[in-house]
């Protein structure tokens, strides 16, 4: 099993459990876990796209970063109207309308890494337990949608260029 | 922007209004135009503008370099707290987020349950330094008892966004649910 999988039946059962011990920290862990099982399912994604040795990919996603991932996220989140040119270039400066799938997993992206931000360093919000199953909700979402679009041949390679934005970023412009 | 500029002196004012009376002075409404407040119902805009004028009023009436006169204090005192009352700038960070909340409320009003009891917004930037808008839904806590949150976030996460995309909203939309008192009560108080 992934990582990515492994993150988030953790996050679904830190928001399920019933006992009160420790709830303000464990909701707090549910929606980080949450974002960090988005996270690697991209890399993970991403990294297989460039090499098959399970060891390399480990190298590979870590040259990720949470920023980069997030820019390229918000960009597609938008619409294909709203990619930066260099994205568009290999499709003639025009791509088509991006599936919906693949904006929901950008849109999942951008809302849980910032929650993840106000969880795991802002103590001046609290979260309840309906709040942290609304954020594990929308990685779970984002799994399934993920699955749905790249089992879809027509949607390839826009899929292959939002995981080459999220590794690369601004560095697909050099 | 004339609207910010009166929001900072407005915020300014408050913040002298417990050790001076230097919050007395035209300056604490300074950049006020009426027109950057039709967002707000009839009423209220009228009771701001006249608000604003009598405050106006008896700052013009202290002469340079001398105190004001008690009746003077108390009487923009009231037309201050007044204007405070109608504006909150002592919640609101900016006037956009007043202008934000009191629309998105009126769009929203008949789109959600009755079990969300407050629409609030806070404009910041998030964690990447973009431009942000944060929604808060309060709800009730037997809405959060009987799982109504899991079962319709969807729904009113698209009426939120529709609502803020009818009023022209560009910033970064996060949605969240508030129920402090669900969390603090029934889940954290028994084990």
């Amino acid at each position: 099993m992934s990582m990515a999988n492994d993150f988030l039946d953790l996050a679904k059962k830190l928001v399920r459990y019933q006992k009160a011990d420790v709830l303000r920290a464990r909701l707090r862990r549910a929606i980080s876990t949450a974002y960090y099982a988005i996270f690697h399912l991209l890399l993970e994604n991403g990294s297989a796209k460039i090499v098959s040795h399970p060891q390399i990919r480990i190298l590979v996603g870590r040259a990720y970063t949470h920023s980069e991932m997030v820019k390229t996220a918000k960009s597609f989140q938008s619409g294909a109207n709203s990619l930066p040119a260099h994205l568009t270039a290999p499709f003639g400066g025009t791509l088509p309308a991006l599936p919906v799938e693949l904006t929901r997993v950008a849109k999942a992206f951008v809302i849980l890494q910032e929650a993840r931000h106000a969880a795991d360093y802002d103590s001046s919000k609290s979260f309840t337990r309906g709040d942290a199953k609304v954020f594990v909700s929308h990685a779970s979402d984002a799994f399934t949608d993920w699955n749905t679009v790249v089992s879809m041949p027509i949607h390839h390679d826009v899929c292959e260029l939002f995981l080459a934005a999220m590794l690369l970023g601004d560095r697909l412009k050099k | 922007m004339a609207i910010e500029e009166f929001w900072g002196n407005l915020r300014n004012a408050i913040s002298q209004s417990a050790t001076t009376t230097s919050w007395l002075s035209p300056w604490s409404v300074d950049e006020f135009d009426l027109n950057d407040f039709r967002f707000l119902d009839q009423d209220q805009q009228q009771a701001l503008k006249e608000s604003v004028e009598q405050f106006l009023d008896v700052a013009h009436q202290i002469p340079d370099k001398q105190s004001a006169t008690e009746t003077q204090i108390e009487t923009g005192r009231k037309a201050f707290e007044k204007i405070v009352q109608l504006l909150r700038p002592d919640r609101y960070w900016d006037a956009e987020s007043l202008r934000t909340e009191v629309l998105l409320n009126r769009e929203l009003r008949a789109k959600v349950p009755g079990w969300v009891t407050a629409i609030s917004c806070e404009t910041g930037t998030d964690s990447v330094g973009d431009p942000a808008l944060w929604v808060w839904l309060d709800v009730t806590d037997k809405a959060v008892d009987q799982g109504k949150i899991e079962k319709n976030w969807r729904p009113l996460h698209d009426a939120v966004e529709a609502a803020y995309r009818n009023i022209r909203g560009r910033r970064w939309l996060y949605i969240h649910f508030r129920s402090p008192d669900a969390f603090a009560r029934k889940e954290g108080g028994a084990a």
